[in-house]
């Protein structure tokens, strides 16, 4: 199996989790909320490009709004491939943490 | 408050768009404008336009970054591309960047020459104004004009704004310490005025305030005060009359024509003179600037006739403008026509150069369609395959721009030498210059990168892979028409470069009619005048010397003109000839030949009142029996005594006249001519100025001889002469290195055919031939084009001269053979090489 880097398992887990339509503007709001640091644009395209270019995510265009100046959202979702992944990354993390109940250095 | 309008600038999406590296641009976009109106909205519009411009700003640091660090990386590899492009054509790359830059080196070179010629007489402020006064006479325009007609304009038409008469002589000016031949130009005062000689000291309002004054040269104060301030000074003219130097001017720059070293007032030819309509002058005059030149002439073109009463003669006045003296001769020609033949040469040599260059670069770039095949497999776009030959067309072009540079400050200093020009490089107006020499550059570099990068990135991958693309290209029309061109031109070249030697070694060689060899000139002053019989007597008991003459012209230009009248001349049959005023001896000291008649004698007294003229007098005057007819000259009868054989009294551009020879010393001697023995050129001068120091003590020695003198006529000539052989000599290389280029690579590109044609049983000889005829018949094409068109041109340069050497064919066939040749020998050696080589190794090639 293939690891992600950590921009891009959050990614994954927003567009998985969030209701809200899955397109940048509401991934990167979604995503500065849930971890409370400051994302730029170019951060969160980055994820997502390699994402899809992994086969994890696929997009199509959707709707646009006057907002946007007219341009189409671009509406991102999990493919089979990328929700196995995600199942792999759960797994994986409760292995680790399983027998740690506490952190703090000794 | 909602603004109506909660976009982003138009300008900042361009911005943002362009610095934007995204493979959806427009989904990106969106989100911006989104949040962009998101922010408007709830913060407020000025708080949206710092966000996106934070936004802007952040993003350009690594644009950059990534930008250069992509480019740098694809412009090291195109380099190493083009650097093994270079070396694996070596020979082709050498000659095509040797051969651009040579024709640009030439091309700049040519361009200082013409730039400086056109430059004469431009720097006067009025320069646009000023007119000479010229006149028209016995058919012929001339630059001498009577003294009076410039007072006489300016009086008459208001829009004559100043006038000077202008008249060069040589004088001899001393101080106390030092005596020196000078060229002194007598003027009026308005010449400080009309023209731009700038004053160092004095000013142009006061220039001469008596007759005794003088301007003098930065040069002439110099010579003659040193450092010391020359201003007020005294100088002693012709050993007798003292000026006072009243201004000192700069030095006469080299692109005028007016040349002096001194400038006196032209009062001091009296009043008397200057009055009268004797026909001695230049004359210069500054018209208003809105008068039309044309019509001024109309209006002004009688007045000789109104005024100067003496004669019927019919004399036309007229004007030239003033920055046209230099290049324009009144009757035609002039360095104007080396102008247009220079410009005309260098325009060909940058056009073969460049030619050479496309030509040479297509054809290599034919052969590169496969790496553009490959590269277009592996996923270039079509921009890039455009950016990376034009690329490295521009880079070979800057090279040989560069090396051209280098050329050029090499080679300055020859061609200053052989040019006699103060040439500098830059020079001053580089900009215009550099900038058109920059456009050939792209345009050079546009074109021959134009195929590979335009043609062959056109096509899908695969078929150029095939390599269909690249058998045909050879086959191009295009291809057929630049390759007659380019041997059209280089054949018209050789023959033009032919006939100019021919033409100038015709004159150098030409038979004057007279010896011009060691023959010694002196300059008669007043002490010699008075006394010559005895000076003569006494320089013949010298052994060294051969024989003395005296005459008022020197037989390489005899300038003096009046009319004449002869027994039987019609009414209508009016001319004025040359003639010079000789004594006895004049015919034999420079061994002219006598058809008719005898020489003059010593011993008869009549002989002072007698005529010999030369053959185009007697043909003139349609004499059957000339000698014995009655003739005269100023009123006085003779008779003709004898006919001399035609010589040149004239530089070789000009024909024969008619000439009288008369011993009549109404005109004074002003040279004395001896014929010295060859071996004893030294001694004799030693014994001459000798004999000269016993009979003018006061005036320095000053001697020249015959030969250099004629020389001296021809050195402008001479020069410009050599200059054209070489830069057509350059030419001619440059197209047959292209010849020799093109030859060998077209042959290169048949090594396949070669290797087929030899497995299949043809013979060496064979297949050379068969590949080789194609581009042999372009070769013959070529001729046949070019033989007329260089006749035709050939004709037309000859036309200036008034002695030409004959057209001969022999020189068109040696630049047909020449051009074969050169063919014969690239495109040989190559097939050559090909046909020997194993047929296996042929048939791997391309």
């Amino acid at each position: 199996m293939k690891y992600l880097s950590r921009p891009e398992e959050l990614v994954l887990l927003t567009i998985w989790k969030m209701k809200e339509e899955p397109y940048g503007v509401n991934i990167r709001k979604y995503i500065i909320q849930m971890t409370g640091k400051y994302w730029s644009i170019g951060a969160i395209y980055i994820p997502l490009d390699r994402l899809e270019n992994k086969g994890f995510l696929s997009s199509h265009l959707a709707e646009y709004t006057s907002e946007r100046g007219g341009k189409s959202k671009r509406y991102y979702e999990l493919t089979k491939e990328g929700l196995k992944q995600l199942e792999e990354i759960r797994k994986i993390y409760q292995v680790f943490w399983k027998d740690l109940p506490e952190l703090s250095l000794k | 408050m909602r603004r109506k309008n909660n976009k982003p600038s138009s300008f900042e999406k361009t911005v943002l768009r362009l610095l934007l590296n995204h493979k959806h641009p427009e989904t990106i976009m969106g989100d911006f404008e989104e949040i962009f109106h998101d922010i408007a909205r709830k913060k407020g519009f000025f708080r949206a336009k710092v966000w996106i411009w934070i936004q802007i700003l952040l993003s350009v640091p690594s644009f950059v970054k990534n930008s250069l660090f992509w480019s740098l990386e694809m412009i090291t590899h195109h380099i190493k591309i083009a650097a093994r492009v270079f070396k694996k054509h070596k020979v082709f790359s050498f000659l095509n960047l040797f051969g651009l830059s040579v024709g640009m080196a030439c091309c700049i070179l040519i361009m200082l020459w013409v730039q400086d010629e056109l430059s004469y007489d431009k720097f006067h402020k009025n320069a646009e104004n000023i007119y000479k006064i010229i006149m028209r006479f016995d058919g012929k325009w001339s630059s001498e004009t009577p003294w009076a007609i410039a007072p006489a304009l300016k009086n008459e038409f208001p829009e004559v704004r100043a006038f000077t008469r202008y008249r060069t002589t040589t004088l001899q000016i001393a101080n106390e310490k030092t005596q020196y031949y000078e060229t002194a130009a007598m003027v009026d005062e308005d010449f400080f005025k009309m023209f731009t000689f700038p004053f160092l000291q004095g000013d142009t309002f006061s220039a001469f305030p008596t007759l005794a004054s003088g301007v003098i040269t930065e040069r002439t104060a110099e010579k003659y005060f040193g450092r010391e301030n020359a201003v007020g000074k005294t100088l002693t003219v012709n050993g007798q009359f003292p000026i006072s130097v009243t201004g000192i001017i700069r030095n006469v720059p080299e692109n005028s024509h007016l040349s002096f070293d001194i400038l006196l007032p032209v009062q001091i030819l009296g009043e008397e003179r200057l009055n009268s309509w004797a026909v001695e002058s230049n004359s210069f005059i500054q018209l208003d600037k809105q008068t039309s030149p044309g019509l001024f002439q109309d209006k002004i073109s009688g007045i000789i006739m109104k005024y100067d009463k003496r004669t019927d003669e019919e004399k036309i006045a007229g004007i030239q403008p003033f920055s046209r003296i230099h290049l324009y001769s009144l009757n035609g020609g002039g360095p104007i026509i080396y102008v247009i033949l220079f410009s005309v040469i260098a325009f060909f040599i940058l056009l073969l150069a460049c030619i050479n260059f496309i030509n040479l670069s297509t054809a290599r770039g034919s052969t590169r369609a496969q790496e553009v095949g490959i590269r277009k497999v592996v996923g270039a776009k079509r921009f890039q395959i455009i950016k990376q030959f034009l690329g490295e067309s521009s880079l070979f072009s800057i090279m040989a721009f560069l090396m051209a540079i280098v050329l050029v400050f090499l080679f300055l200093p020859l061609f200053r030498d052989v040019s006699q020009k103060n040439l500098t490089f830059p020079p001053e107006n580089f900009l215009f210059f550099g900038v058109g020499l920059a456009t050939v550059l792209f345009l050079t570099a546009m074109i021959s990168g134009g195929y590979p990068a335009l043609y062959l990135s056109r096509f899908h991958p695969v078929k150029v892979l095939k390599g269909s693309l690249s058998a045909d290209a050879s086959k191009h029309a295009l291809r057929k028409i630049l390759i007659v061109f380019h041997f059209t031109v280089t054949i018209c070249l050789v023959i033009s470069t032919l006939m100019v030697i021919k033409q100038l070694h015709f004159v150098r060689n030409k038979d004057l009619g007279f010896n011009r060899q060691q023959i010694v000139t002196l300059p008669v002053n007043d002490a010699i005048n008075s006394r010559y019989p005895s000076f003569k007597a006494e320089l013949l008991t010298l052994n060294s010397i051969v024989n003395v003459t005296a005459a008022s012209n020197s037989p390489v230009y005899v300038s003096n003109y009046n009319p004449v009248y002869w027994e039987g001349r019609g009414p209508d049959q009016y001319k004025a000839m040359r003639f010079a005023t000789v004594d006895e001896d004049y015919i034999n000291t420079f061994e002219m030949e006598i058809i008719h008649g005898r020489n003059f004698s010593a011993d008869l007294t009549s002989d002072r009142q007698n005529y010999i003229v030369n053959e185009e007098a007697v043909k003139f005057m349609g004499l059957e029996k000339p000698v014995g007819k009655m003739f005269s000259i100023w009123e006085n009868e003779g008779e003709i005594i004898g006919v001399i054989k035609n010589f040149h009294l004239k530089p070789l551009q000009q024909e024969i006249e008619p000439l009288v020879l008369t011993q009549n010393r109404e005109w004074a001697f002003r040279y004395v001519f001896i014929r010295v023995k060859s071996d004893y050129v030294q001694t004799a001068l030693s014994e001459i100025e000798d004999t000269w120091k016993h009979f003018a003590p006061d005036y320095p020695f000053r001697y020249s001889f015959l030969d250099e003198k004629f020389e001296s006529y021809y050195t402008s000539e001479q020069r410009t002469g050599r200059l054209l052989k070489y830069f057509s000599f350059i030419a001619m290389i440059i197209s047959c290195l292209g010849i020799f280029g093109l030859s060998a690579f077209m042959a290169e590109r048949k090594t396949k055919e070669i290797g087929v044609r030899k497995v299949l049983g043809a013979s060496i000889i064979n297949v050379v031939y068969i590949v080789s005829k194609e581009f042999f018949l372009l070769i013959g094409l070529a001729n046949i084009v070019s033989w007329p068109i260089s006749y035709i041109f050939v004709r037309r340069m000859l036309n200036h001269y008034a002695y030409r050497t004959d057209i001969s064919l022999w020189i068109f066939f040696l630049a047909g053979i020449l051009a074969y040749a050169m063919a014969v020998c690239a495109f040989s050696f190559y097939a050559l090489r090909a046909a020997r080589t194993d047929p296996a190794y042929a048939l791997r090639y391309e």
